[in-house]
């Protein structure tokens, strides 16, 4: 028998790894301290010199309040995120399906690999150049920009994902007979999912990122656009104020896939935090 | 007696691993199989288990379900205890009600009734490879295949998970095949020893026991086990040592 205890035991590496109440508290205190920190040294670096160089934070805080009430935020946050949605679900539509294929052909990974390495490889801002020549300015650029630009990591994350299915755990389901939908159910998705995750996440960062450097420079509406605008008009403090809501719809988009990440992989917290012995 | 394999032969590319190698066993028999590493061994179960095709031979055995408990416990890391061990039964469909309870009752019986709900990576290698045993258990199998299922656990848990598998398969009349390289092991579960010659492996060495396996003292288990050691097909097999002269005059 495996005692009461020793279960105990092994449980509580678990949550012993998670942090207690105290030490969240000082975490938070921490995270408090450093951005106080940083904010005093903000303002008295814009002491220093002009707002059109850096604005104070009050004046950061007052433009961010000024564009809540404007119809503009609320368009170029649907422009932007139209364009990450659009470009990310190509990507994700593309690269997938030639990642499914490589992943179980393997002559396809090979014939896939140069084009994928030169993907990977240029920089988004070649891409940008290329689709200002061929689409001119408008919403294709950022969405082509984000698909190009993602597309090669959901093919390689898909690929590893497909080829990688454990053999070991192949063999368990081959002797207890698990076929078909409860296969597909016990074995191929969780395996799969548990690989992809991880990279979507990445994935989506970067087409935030991609998708208003698309907008600054190659496309009239969005969050890059706005800023652009902003610059142009020398408002700083509106410039600081559209970064402050990028930062905001990323870490928004962020969050809710890894909170999709623990709802749909609950065993790899306990992966993480280890235990056994 | 029931025949599982009739005359086979294995190749892993031009290397011929197994050779003309016949096995049957009854209901209720546990066969143990010896040999040296890399001889073979896990090839054979993989035979019975269907997961590879022998390059010359039957295999024969019909039975069905079977259940496989590998070296490695191979749990799916998403599921909990309970969810790896239903594993099979939500093979065979068992509606998920159902197949929970019965894992449910299977933990408690293999030591596990308040780690349900943990992950195996939340495990130790014992508690794993209760798992491992309760998930071949939970369908029953009419053919049991244990594949060195003790060699990574200590000697306390070793000792309640043999007697585990040995109440199983008295209870249940399965049909087991037990890969070991302890001859102890060997000795305190199997009915029959079967030991294998080195690569490529035939049976060199039959042997049956003449006790039930509740009989089976230490003091049974150290005298046939000094008497198989010195079988000249058993000692040529494992390349062991004649006893040293010395260790006679040591002897008081």
């Amino acid at each position: 028998m495996v005692s009461r205890q020793a279960i105990a035991k092994t449980a509580s590496t678990t949550r012993s790894n998670a942090p207690d109440g105290r030490s969240r508290c000082r975490s938070v205190l921490l995270t408090l301290v450093m951005l106080a920190l940083l904010l005093g040294l903000w303002q008295w670096g814009a002491q220093r010199y002009t707002p059109v160089i850096l604005p104070t934070p009050g004046a950061v805080l007052v433009a961010v309040r000024s564009l809540l009430g404007e119809v503009r935020l609320w368009a170029a946050i649907a422009a932007t995120t139209f364009h990450v949605v659009t470009g990310f679900g190509l990507a994700l539509a593309i690269g997938g399906l030639l990642g499914l294929i490589a992943g179980r052909q393997p002559w396809v990974q090979p014939a896939l690999a140069p084009i994928s390495v030169a993907l990977l490889g240029t920089p988004p801002i070649a891409w940008l150049v290329l689709t200002m020549v061929w689409f001119g300015l408008g919403h294709a650029n950022s969405i082509f920009t984000v698909a190009v630009t993602a597309g090669p990591l959901v093919f390689a994350g898909v690929a590893d994902a497909v080829r990688g299915l454990d053999p070991d755990l192949v063999a368990v389901a081959q002797v207890y007979r698990l076929e078909g939908n409860a296969r597909l159910q016990s074995l191929d998705w969780p395996q799969v999912i548990s690989r992809l995750l991880p990279v979507l996440v990445t994935g989506l960062g970067l087409a935030w990122r991609v998708a208003i450097m698309a907008e600054v420079l190659a496309t009239p509406t969005g969050i890059g656009a706005e800023l652009n605008t902003a610059r142009a008009n020398l408002d700083t403090a509106e410039v600081m104020a559209w970064i402050g809501v990028a930062i905001a719809l990323v870490l928004t988009s962020d969050t809710l896939l890894r909170t999709l990440q623990r709802r749909l992989l609950p065993w790899q917290a306990a992966t993480s935090s280890g235990g056994g012995g | 007696m029931a025949p599982l394999l009739h005359q086979i032969s294995h190749h892993y590319g031009a290397r011929l691993v197994l050779e003309e190698i016949s096995l049957t066993a009854a209901p209720g028999e546990l066969v143990a199989l010896m040999g040296p590493s890399g001889c073979g061994k896990t090839t054979l179960l993989n035979l019975l288990a269907g997961l590879l095709s022998p390059t010359a031979g039957t295999v024969e055995q019909r039975a069905t379900p079977i259940a496989y408990v590998f070296q490695e416990p191979r749990l799916f890391p998403w599921y909990t205890v309970l969810q790896n061990i239903a594993l099979g039964l939500k093979a065979q469909g068992m509606a998920q009600r159902s197949r929970l309870q019965r894992a449910r009752s299977l933990a408690e019986s293999v030591g596990l009734g308040a780690a349900g709900h943990l992950y195996p990576p939340q495990l130790s290698g014992g508690m794993k490879q209760r798992v491992n045993l309760a998930r071949a258990f939970a369908i029953q199998p009419q053919l049991l295949l244990l594949d060195e299922p003790f060699s990574s656990v200590d000697m306390g848990t070793r000792q309640q998970l043999q007697q585990l598998v040995m109440t199983w398969v008295q209870q249940h009349q399965t049909t087991a095949i037990l890969v070991t390289h302890d001859l102890a092991e060997a000795v305190v579960m199997g009915d029959r020893l079967l030991v294998l010659s080195p690569c490529p492996a035939r049976i060199v060495s039959c042997w049956h026991s003449d006790r039930p396996p509740h009989q089976r003292d230490p003091a049974y288990v150290y005298r046939t086990l000094s008497d198989l050691q010195t079988r000249p097909e058993i000692a040529a097999s494992f390349n062991l040592n004649p006893p040293l002269e010395t260790s006679r005059s040591l002897t008081p």
